[in-house]
């Protein structure tokens, strides 16, 4: 009967794989990512769409309602910069020249909101707090606590 | 006629480095015409289609769709007109969590007919 055989670096390449991927993967949601998000969303169908997972949860009570925080890094913005740097030889004659460039993701918060485990609202801070809903207007300054202590 | 050309090529060349931003974004006015929204944007949209909404299906809504430039990285910016006037505009999360059912609907249906 055939057996199949594992080769013994199997392991060690799966895990690698694994780390290979966990780091390269989405670190944010992106405005076009966050595309798809529907009111009235069950919580599940959000978090399976999501490119990562939120980093705090937070329950809130207002005006008799329960209601479910979530928060997501949404990058906002990318900024490059390059240095260049000289290493100089005998006589100050340049030899080397090293350029790095770094680029960094800006990010703010995504605040998504539930109730009743239904997708209500999503944005950012200052989108609750200037919301054309009048029942996100009314909770925003709960809204604003959470998010200033957190 | 080197005139003629020279501000051609000054128009080309000035045209293919501008693009849409927050700054052309923020110029926006409810009610504005297409020809308004084009002669205030910076750049124009990349795509122009027309849609209809099951809600309703007689009302034949324009659909601009632009590339909003923020500080290296790009995201999908939507306008949208009914009868010649600028009814909503925004990023398509920003249609789908508006109030009023008739944006939410004209953004899931623009999102459709998108190119992304």
């Amino acid at each position: 009967m055939y057996q199949r055989k594992t080769a013994w670096w199997g392991g060690p390449v799966a895990l690698l794989c694994l780390v290979g991927l966990t780091a390269c993967g989405p670190q944010f949601v992106t405005y076009n990512s966050i595309g798809f998000l529907q009111k009235g969303m069950d919580q599940k169908t959000v978090h399976d769409n999501m490119d990562v997972s939120s980093t705090s949860m937070i329950t809130i009570t207002e005006q008799g309602h329960t209601y479910v925080l979530e928060y997501y890094p949404l990058q906002t913005a990318q900024t490059k910069t390059t240095n260049t740097t000289y290493s100089y030889g005998s006589f100050g004659v340049p030899t080397t020249r090293t350029t790095t460039t770094t680029i960094t993701d800006h990010t703010h918060t995504l605040i998504v909101m539930y109730q009743d485990r239904r997708l209500r609202y999503w944005g950012m801070m200052a989108d609750y707090s200037k919301s054309e809903d009048p029942e996100i207007l009314a909770i925003a300054p709960a809204v604003y606590q959470q998010f200033m202590n957190h | 006629m080197k005139t003629l050309l020279a501000m051609t090529v000054v128009t080309l060349f000035l045209t293919s480095c501008s693009s849409f931003e927050l700054s052309d974004a923020n110029k926006l006015q409810k009610g504005m015409t297409t020809e308004q929204v084009l002669n205030t944007v910076s750049k124009g949209p990349d795509n122009v289609f027309d849609i209809r909404i099951p809600s309703r299906p007689n009302v034949s809504y324009t659909i601009y769709q632009f590339t909003l430039k923020l500080g290296g990285i790009t995201a999908e910016y939507l306008a949208a007109f009914n009868d010649n006037k600028l009814l909503y505009w925004g990023h398509p999360y920003e249609f789908n969590r508006y109030p009023d059912p008739v944006i939410n609907e004209i953004g899931r249906e623009a999102l459709i007919h998108a190119k992304l």
